[in-house]
């Protein structure tokens, strides 16, 4: 579903990314990890073709990617801007009209879930709940590929755990493919099919994550704090 | 149910060991349907991917059994679950005589060290 | 809803401050005009005055309206940019938005233009000289193409200053936008003088005899009079701004669907 192939990012004076591979398919929750600035996030807006391989190719269902790559990613970025003449309600209409796949009576069943009020203005709206509306309008949408940066940073306990619990509940994991990066690992361990390091650019270490307590014996902190070690 | 996992096991065996431990403690009945893959994934938080993977082992080992179109249920032959309680009953006494050995102990002593464990308590109970 | 007319409506909405803030001016100017101008006894004329000059500023509109609408996006290009729709679609929309809002712009000060030169007695006086309609449409056309044409160069550079602004600070990528601005816009005037330049515009002429003035001055020989009275066009300008438009808001749409980053 989603391919990266000798992918290279640089900026001015600073690599993002060097000769990243990776081959990524349906069916699974993949959890993409390592410390602040590591390249996390430039993967992700890499694949929803928000930034551009300085070299390399990334393809999404065999098509070349860029931003218009949209009507088959759903992406959730780690900043919370939205537009703030909107209340909740609006804001999903308005997601609904831009998105042909957008599923409005989902998006219902989410915000209501998450406990959200259609009639709040997206000003007004606390971090917390910013953060559940993201999570409305990223899973609302029947799409192949759901691309989720940090939806759990700087949110606390309770709203996390509604998050983790949305993802479960309202992802498609049949025809769905899901790659979260995040620094909260607890958190989301139990959800994840696959996990992937990513260190200084590079991938260092790209595993399912039974097979590494089945094998290994080890959790995912662990093995990452092993992986970061060895590629030391 | 909501207890968090150890994150160094596999929790598919971790969750099957949980749903056998209901059906030991009578909480989950011969014939009882347990929940859908998603529904028990929200329960305790966990990938339905491994909720399924776990109902899978379990009707590997016959203690449940999936019919087609209605769900998953706790078999209701009993001597698979005669079976597996005393699987059960085997591998926790094992692994406490493993850890009893390692610090050195007999099993005389282990045996009357829990003889008079098993009394006392219930001298405590009686009370 | 199609995607298009719901996205042109959230940039109306996007826009609304925007739009009524040169209202809010105009009208409060008026209401100064009309005070000094009554206490002299010119109100109407002040008005006109007032309403003439925001009338032709609008040449100016829709660059200040896109220029906040775009930057408004700047903050949140992540969520602009992640959508399905092409390039060109984000962009028409922002521009179909400041259209809207220069009409009705427009609609108000020409309204009161159109009223005060009704009421004023000088302008009457204007009237039975001049042939105001003319002057008006012609005006009036032109402001609106002057306004699409910078529109759409402001568009042009917004997305090299993003482009820039993958490498560079805010600042520094505005001064080579600017830089770079200034080096065309000499580049494009050393073309301008060329023969190929006079070649690609200079055909297609049309002349309106008698377009300015009622009074006939043929017979009294004023030439410089006859001269003003004759306004004369060239098709092939406007087709070839009109070409150089399009490619310009391609080339943006294009850079905005490719190279531009979050």
């Amino acid at each position: 579903m989603i391919n990266l192939e000798q992918v290279t990012k640089r900026y001015m004076n600073k690599i993002a990314l060097q000769n990243i591979n990776l081959e990524l398919t349906k069916g699974k929750i993949i959890g993409l990890v390592g410390e602040n600035g590591s390249g996390k996030s430039t993967t992700l807006k890499l694949i929803a073709g928000l930034i551009h391989p300085s070299k390399g190719t990334i393809t999404v269902n065999g098509e070349a990617v860029d931003r218009r790559i949209a009507s088959q990613v759903s992406y959730l970025s780690e900043l919370d801007e939205y537009y703030g003449f909107y209340n909740v309600r609006q804001t999903i209409n308005y997601f609904a009209e831009q998105f042909s796949d957008f599923n409005l009576q989902k998006a219902d069943e989410i915000r209501a879930f998450m406990n959200l009020d259609p009639n709040a203005k997206l000003k007004q709206l606390s971090k917390g709940n910013r953060g559940r509306l993201k999570i409305v309008l990223t899973l609302a949408r029947e799409v192949p590929i759901i691309l989720m940066d940090e939806p759990l940073s700087g949110l606390d306990p309770m709203v996390r755990d509604s998050i983790v619990k949305g993802l479960i509940s309202f992802i498609d994991l049949e025809n769905q493919v899901v790659v979260i990066t995040t620094h909260e690992i607890k958190e989301i361990e139990t959800i994840l099919d696959e996990v992937i390091a990513i260190k200084d650019g590079s991938i260092i270490g790209h595993h399912h994550v039974e097979q590494l307590r089945i094998e290994q014996n080890m959790g995912i902190v662990e093995w990452m704090t092993s992986m970061y070690e060895n590629s030391r | 149910m909501t207890d968090t996992f150890h994150s160094s096991t596999p929790i598919y065996s971790q969750l099957a060991e949980r749903i056998n431990k209901q059906i030991l403690r009578g909480e989950l009945k011969p014939g009882d349907k347990l929940p859908s893959v998603r529904e028990m994934g929200i329960q305790v938080n966990v990938n339905p991917n491994t909720v399924q993977r776990t109902y899978r082992e379990l009707e590997g080992m016959m203690i449940v059994e999936s019919r087609r179109g209605q769900g998953t249920f706790v078999t209701e032959n009993q001597s698979i679950l005669n079976d597996m309680r005393e699987r059960l009953k085997r591998e926790e006494i094992s692994q406490f005589v493993v850890s009893m050995h390692d610090m050195g102990y007999a099993d005389e002593e282990i045996e009357a060290g829990l003889q008079k464990f098993l009394a006392n308590r219930k001298g405590d109970d009686d009370e | 809803m199609s995607a298009f007319l719901s996205l042109t409506k959230k940039e109306l909405r996007l826009g609304v401050p925007v739009f009524l803030v040169p209202i809010i001016i105009f009208i409060v100017a008026v209401g100064v005009a009309a005070y000094f101008g009554g206490r002299s006894g010119v109100a109407w004329e002040a008005i006109a005055v007032v309403s003439v000059s925001a009338t032709a500023i609008q040449i100016f509109y829709l660059l200040y309206y896109l220029s906040f609408s775009l930057k408004s996006e700047r903050k949140k290009l992540h969520l602009w940019l992640h959508n399905p729709l092409p390039g060109y679609s984000l962009l028409l929309a922002k521009l179909c938005a400041g259209l809207v809002s220069m009409l009705v712009t427009f609609i108000v000060t020409g309204g009161t233009l159109l009223a005060a030169v009704q009421s004023s007695s000088f302008a009457s006086q204007l009237q039975a000289e001049l042939k105001l309609a003319n002057l008006s449409v012609f005006g009036g056309a032109h402001i609106w193409l002057f306004a699409i044409d910078f529109a759409i160069y402001f568009m042009f550079f917004y997305m090299i200053y993003l482009l820039f602004s993958r490498f560079f600070g805010g600042f520094l990528s505005f001064s080579f936008t600017f830089i770079l601005f200034g080096g065309l816009t000499y580049l494009w005037g050393l073309f301008t003088e060329t023969s190929l330049h006079q070649t690609l515009t200079g055909w297609g002429e049309i002349q309106f005899n008698g377009f300015v003035f009622k009074r006939s001055f043929d017979a009294s020989g004023m030439e410089v009079f006859t001269e003003l009275d004759m306004v004369h066009v060239f098709l092939g300008s406007y087709l070839f701004e009109a070409v150089i438009v399009v490619l310009l808001f391609i080339a943006a749409s294009w850079m905005l669907d490719r190279k531009v980053e979050v």
